[in-house]
């Protein structure tokens, strides 16, 4: 009795001790000095994998930034505080990051932009896109399914009356969105305190835009009359705002008659 | 009595306009060609607005190896080149629009008998080229490219498609019955471009008795065999048929020409003979206008490029309120918004359809059932697909079998969650296209 159990112990315990010796002796003999910067650099890092600074993942990011020292590889979504922190780190000075946002060019909520029909398929752009585009007659707006939402990591989308909102508090602009939407109404803007663009990305004519959409760019050019820098071009019946040039003077968003301009304001952290 | 193995359904067959004459449709004043009316490439223009042009004159030119030319369908002045009108395909495309001038006078050397059994092969084929061709049943693939299989695969069996499984389309069943000769004749031609000892088939659907008893009593002394098949969809499937007829089996990824056949339908065949011994481009098609919704269903011989709601209005307009209006069958036709919409060289039907149920019809859980996988005529696990679509990964699923999948819609029928089956596997392979380029 007593051996049944003292046999199955002790032979237990010494494969047990053998074994977790082995180990220990293993682990010394094989082991990779890595370097403690990259743990470092990737707990100041968002974590979320997103891909939008070229590197597959956080940690893959501190990684070639710690072998390679290279100041121009930043994290975009990184706010300057923090890209200071890894820079003091690293004992380099890295380039300042720019702070983006992702912005709609499409104000064509359900409301306003004129529908053709019930869409009853799946609900993804890219399956509505082989029906006729979706349910609006704007070849160029917001199809308002949600493709982006499911690329988002951050949880800075929302669809509001059948077009994508941006919840600008949590978007770090990262760009995966703008890569998943099939006609390209998301686009990465530089924050700014006062930051002007057109909502519109229509380059129909403006009659055929007025017919369609109330708030539509037509391509009227008042506001590239009105603009003192010259920061406004119209380009195919589009109007586009160059945001280095722009100064946030708003004189463009008095004149525009279909309030295509739209103004925000960014919190710069 | 011979059918394909795997698979397959049976949906209400509702073929209301069987016994409705073909009825020619006036010219309506205003045409929308579309110069996509086909697989591959559009066409490109080649006329200007303000032109005249005469009927049959080709006024778009093909543009690619996979490509046809789309030809004046009456005689008139161009009005615009449209950039974005919407095509039934579910896509817009580019248009040219002809205001008729009521003349239907003929482009030069049109319309006129040919001699055409001195012609080559090669002067057949490039007829049937010039005519602007594409396979009429659905898929719209240049009847030429088709008709001119590579050099090392010899075709030894020629099948003309009578099967028509689509609920509520007609056309191919009115032409059988009307013009027997027709399509005998243009039969001959096609099976002249081949072989001598090619064996020719007629694949004609049991439930369609008629068309088999005037069929059997036309092609006796000719070569030609007509065979009845018992009723299933898809059984006008190009490799279903192919199946039933001779027994062959394409594996996943093969093309008709790989076994040594080649399936033409008949208002493809009408039209090799109107091209052939008339002289004439494809500029007209028959159709069936049904569906319970419309005052008189009919069979019409339509004008390509007349809008739909020219069509309502001969067929006495709608009956009541429409919540959807299908271009082709029932099963694989697509949705449309507007009546603006006009026919092109692959309408063989439309659908008006007050569906009550529609709005209550939600996608839900897969329930594992297998019902998909027991009705795939192609052998294929589409629940499989939906799951990997539904989770963003369509780069898992194999791309020759989702390419082997024709989008029949059997799974979607007896799907008992109705899932839009076939909706997620075109999904996936415009994802996987997307992926590519």
């Amino acid at each position: 009795m007593l051996n049944s159990i003292l046999i199955p112990v002790i032979s237990l315990t010494i494969t047990a001790l053998v074994l977790g010796v082995s180990i220990v002796l293993v682990s010394k003999k094989f082991h990779v000095d890595e370097d403690p910067l990259i743990e470092a650099v990737t707990k100041l890092l968002p974590g979320a994998n997103c891909g939008a600074c070229g590197q597959p993942g956080c940690a893959q990011f501190a990684a070639t930034l710690v072998e390679t020292r290279d100041p121009d590889l930043t994290c975009p979504t990184i706010s300057a505080d923090v890209n200071e922190q890894i820079g003091a780190l690293l004992g380099m000075e890295l380039s300042a990051t720019k702070p983006v946002v992702c912005v709609v060019k499409c104000q064509g909520t359900n409301a306003v932009s004129k529908l053709t029909a019930d869409y009853h398929g799946i609900m993804d752009c890219w399956a509505a896109k082989q029906a006729f585009h979706g349910t609006k007659v704007c070849p160029y707006a917001c199809l308002g399914l949600g493709s982006c939402l499911s690329a988002c990591n951050y949880d800075a989308m929302r669809i509001v009356d059948g077009i994508v909102e941006i919840l600008e508090e949590n978007c770090v602009g990262c760009g995966l969105c703008v890569k998943e939407c099939p006609v390209s109404v998301l686009e990465l803007q530089e924050k700014k305190p006062d930051r002007y663009f057109v909502a519109c990305s229509s380059t129909d004519k403006g009659g055929a835009t007025r017919k369609y959409c109330e708030v539509g760019c037509i391509g009227c050019k008042k506001c590239e009359k009105a603009c003192p820098v010259e920061a406004i071009t119209v380009d195919n019946f589009c109007a586009v705002i160059d945001q280095s040039k722009c100064t946030s003077c708003g004189e463009c968003i008095e004149v525009c008659p279909t309030h295509s301009i739209v103004l925000t304001k960014d919190n710069i952290i | 009595m011979r059918t394909f193995k795997r698979g397959g359904i049976h949906p209400p067959e509702n073929k209301i306009t069987a016994d409705a004459q073909i009825e020619t449709l006036p010219t309506p004043d205003v045409l929308t060609v579309l110069l996509s009316q086909h697989l591959g490439k559009p066409a490109k223009p080649i006329v200007k607005k303000t032109e005249l042009v005469k009927k049959g004159q080709r006024i778009a030119e093909a543009d690619g190896f996979i490509s046809a030319h789309v030809h004046a369908p009456t005689s008139g002045k161009v009005t615009a080149i449209d950039q974005r009108s919407p095509s039934p395909g579910g896509q817009y495309s580019q248009a040219i629009v002809i205001e008729a001038d009521g003349q239907e006078e003929w482009a030069d050397g049109l319309n006129a008998d040919v001699d055409y059994a001195s012609l080559s092969r090669d002067e057949k084929l490039g007829k049937i080229q010039d005519a602007g061709i594409v396979g009429m049943g659905g898929a719209g693939f240049p009847a030429h490219v088709k008709l001119n299989p590579p050099k090392d695969k010899k075709i030894d069996t020629l099948i003309l498609n009578g099967a028509e499984c689509e609920p509520f389309l007609t056309p191919d069943y009115r032409l059988l019955i009307e013009e027997p000769e027709k399509i005998l004749k243009g039969l001959e031609i096609v099976a002249s471009l081949f072989d001598e000892d090619i064996k020719v088939y007629i694949g004609i659907e049991q439930n369609k008795p008629q068309a088999i008893r005037i069929m059997t009593e036309h092609s006796k002394g000719t070569p030609f065999e007509v065979v009845p098949l018992k009723t299933k969809y898809p059984q006008g499937s190009e490799k279903q048929l192919i199946n039933s007829l001779t027994g062959r089996t394409l594996s996943v990824g093969q093309l008709p020409f790989d076994v040594g056949c080649l399936v033409h339908n008949i208002a493809t065949i009408y039209a090799i003979y109107e091209a052939v011994a008339k002289n004439k481009p494809l500029i007209e098609r028959v159709l069936s206008v049904s569906g319970m919704s419309i005052q008189n269903a009919k069979n019409l011989r339509a004008t390509l490029g007349t809008r739909i709601t020219d069509i309502v209005d001969y067929c006495g307009g709608l009956k009541d309120e429409i919540n959807q209006l299908i271009v082709g069958g029932p099963m694989m036709g697509k949705s449309q918004y507007t009546l603006e919409v006009p026919i092109t060289k692959t309408t063989s039907g439309i659908l008006l359809i007050n569906n009550k149920e529609l709005d209550s019809l939600r996608e839900m859980a897969c329930i594992r059932c297998g019902k998909c996988i027991d009705v795939c005529p192609q052998g294929l696990q589409p629940w499989r697909f939906v799951d990997l679509a539904q989770n963003r990964r369509t780069d898992e699923i194999p791309v020759n079998m989702l390419n082997d999948c024709m989008e029949c819609g059997s799974c979607t029928f007896v799907c008992p969650a109705r899932r839009d089956i076939v909706h997620w596997i075109k999904y996936a392979k415009a994802m996987n296209a997307r992926r590519k380029g």
